[in-house]
């Protein structure tokens, strides 16, 4: 048996096409928990006799996703069950009177959260409209015809209403600092200064032990953390991913000159080729020695690169992406003048870039 | 002009990553027929060449740096007025009939001039 339970709206771009991306369907699996939790504590309170609800309460409620309408996506979530949902509340099973109070407690203006909401369940959502991006709201239609607009806002300040700090997706980009390998945690350091203590699975340990300390080798983490009122991040909960960034400073460099068009020297300005500056960005992000100082990477008029170390003696590289040959000069203290031509066009030939600066670079550095 | 005048470069950002300064700041634009285009310090200052260049003529420019005539010709570069009726203090350091490379290198001394003398305008 099949019946309809509630269809909300969800509002913003991503759901422009009238779809529901698939990380939002961990949202209306968090609502449905919360529905059951709700009902739970409703029934209680009518059975006030009663420690616990009757075996096979929540049984036969189950939502499934039967649709998704246009303006803009607006699933539909039906319930799926055997039989009748049998235990009912003057007419309405308590899951739909669950269901309308948690629209009554979104709805609720600030500080006045319903009586009969109780504020346990309220760390629930921390989960229901985690995925919401700052732009976009779910809204749950009222059982008077009303909407209750659950925004990334309005979910902080549900859960804040009842604690301390509020969960939410968290993208933190850092090096790793420290690993303890008991607690299997890593200290990231990010690149305004803050730290955050990072749990890790012990198949990252391997990732962790080679590029901890390397201060080339940017950690992205995804996952969830908690803030407090101020957006303070307090503590990494938990992890879904993490990627490993060689070179990154190259990286954001060769990544903005990608974005340069055709005039953008004030009109002027050829911009680089973008597949011939992705080839050549490959290679120095992968190649580029660790304990070589960073270049500065800047675009020339003609459409080429040129690299500049600040060190003694001005090294610099011109590269020609249209040739791919590179045009090294530094000066030397005794008058004399370094200058070596490179062409570009086999992995073997960036080797011999790289040692030649690894040599001549290196001795500079020192 | 003299020796001590303090001719103005408008360094585009694209040029200062990160801060960094570099020799391309101080590299003729293919357009300018070899020449750099320079204010003249002596009827403008920084602040207001600054000005001229990103509000009058909606140029971009990240900060103001400067290098003597007396510094140009030592490298065996000459410099000139060239006012221009919408730029009447506009001035040039000619690197005309040198190969790229000798102009990267004439950029770099450059640089190393503006550099000592550090930033006279920054926006």
């Amino acid at each position: 048996m099949k019946t309809e339970f509630i269809q909300p709206r969800f509002d913003g771009a991503r759901f422009s096409e009238h779809t529901l991306p698939l990380e939002v369907a961990k949202d209306l699996a968090a609502y449905e928990t919360l529905v059951v939790e709700l009902a739970k504590h409703l029934y209680l309170q009518d059975h006030s006799g009663r420690q616990r609800v009757p075996k096979g309460f929540d049984a036969d409620f189950h939502l499934h996703l039967e649709k998704v309408d246009d303006g803009s996506a607006r699933p539909m979530l039906s319930v799926v069950a055997a039989g009748v949902l049998a235990l009912s509340t003057g007419g309405n099973t308590y899951f739909e009177k669950a269901r309308d109070l948690i629209t009554e407690c979104v709805r609720a203006p600030e500080g006045q959260l319903p009586q009969a909401f109780p504020r346990n369940l309220l760390s629930h959502f921390n989960q229901v409209g985690r995925s919401l991006h700052e732009d976009e709201c779910m809204e749950l239609p009222g059982a008077d015809g009303s909407v209750a607009a659950l925004t990334p806002d309005r979910r902080k300040h549900l859960v804040l209403a009842a604690e301390s700090v509020y969960e939410r997706e968290i993208e933190l980009n850092g090096t790793i600092g420290e690993a303890d390998w008991e607690k299997s945690s890593f200290r990231l350091r990010m690149a305004d200064g803050s730290q955050a203590i990072v749990p890790m699975p012990e198949s990252f340990h391997p990732q962790a032990r080679e590029y901890g300390g390397r201060s080339r080798f940017q950690v992205t983490v995804k996952g969830v953390g908690t803030f407090d009122s101020w957006d303070k991040l307090q503590k990494v909960v938990s992890v879904e991913s993490f990627a490993i960034q060689p070179n990154y400073q190259l990286s954001v460099a060769f990544d903005a000159l990608s974005e340069l068009q055709d005039g953008w020297l004030d009109g002027e300005g050829r911009a680089p080729n973008k597949e011939q500056l992705s080839t050549v960005a490959e290679e120095i992000i992968a190649g580029y020695p660790e304990h070589l100082p960073l270049p500065a990477v800047v675009p020339t008029p003609e459409g080429g690169l040129l690299l500049e170390w600040e060190l003694s003696g001005s090294p610099s590289i011109d590269l020609s992406l249209d040739s791919f040959t590179a045009e090294f000069h530094a000066f030397d203290p005794g008058e004399t003048e370094i200058e070596r031509e490179f062409v570009l066009s086999s992995a073997g030939q960036w080797s011999e870039l790289f040692a030649f600066l690894k040599e001549s670079l290196g001795e500079t550095a020192a | 002009m003299t020796d001590k005048t303090v001719l103005l470069r408008q360094v585009h950002p694209a040029f200062v990553p990160a801060g960094q300064m570099t020799s391309q700041a101080f590299m003729p634009f293919p357009k300018d027929d070899e020449k750099l285009s320079v204010y003249d310090g002596d009827q403008i200052g920084a602040a207001e060449s600054y000005r001229h260049y990103t509000e009058t003529l909606n140029n971009e420019s990240d900060g103001v740096w400067g290098v003597t005539c007396a510094e140009v010709s030592g490298i065996e570069l000459t410099s000139q007025a060239d006012p221009l009726p919408e730029s009447p203090a506009h001035a040039l350091i000619d690197f005309s009939g040198k190969p790229s490379g000798v102009c990267r290198k004439l950029a770099k001394k450059l640089k190393a001039f503006a550099v000592a003398r550090g930033c006279l305008h920054s926006r």
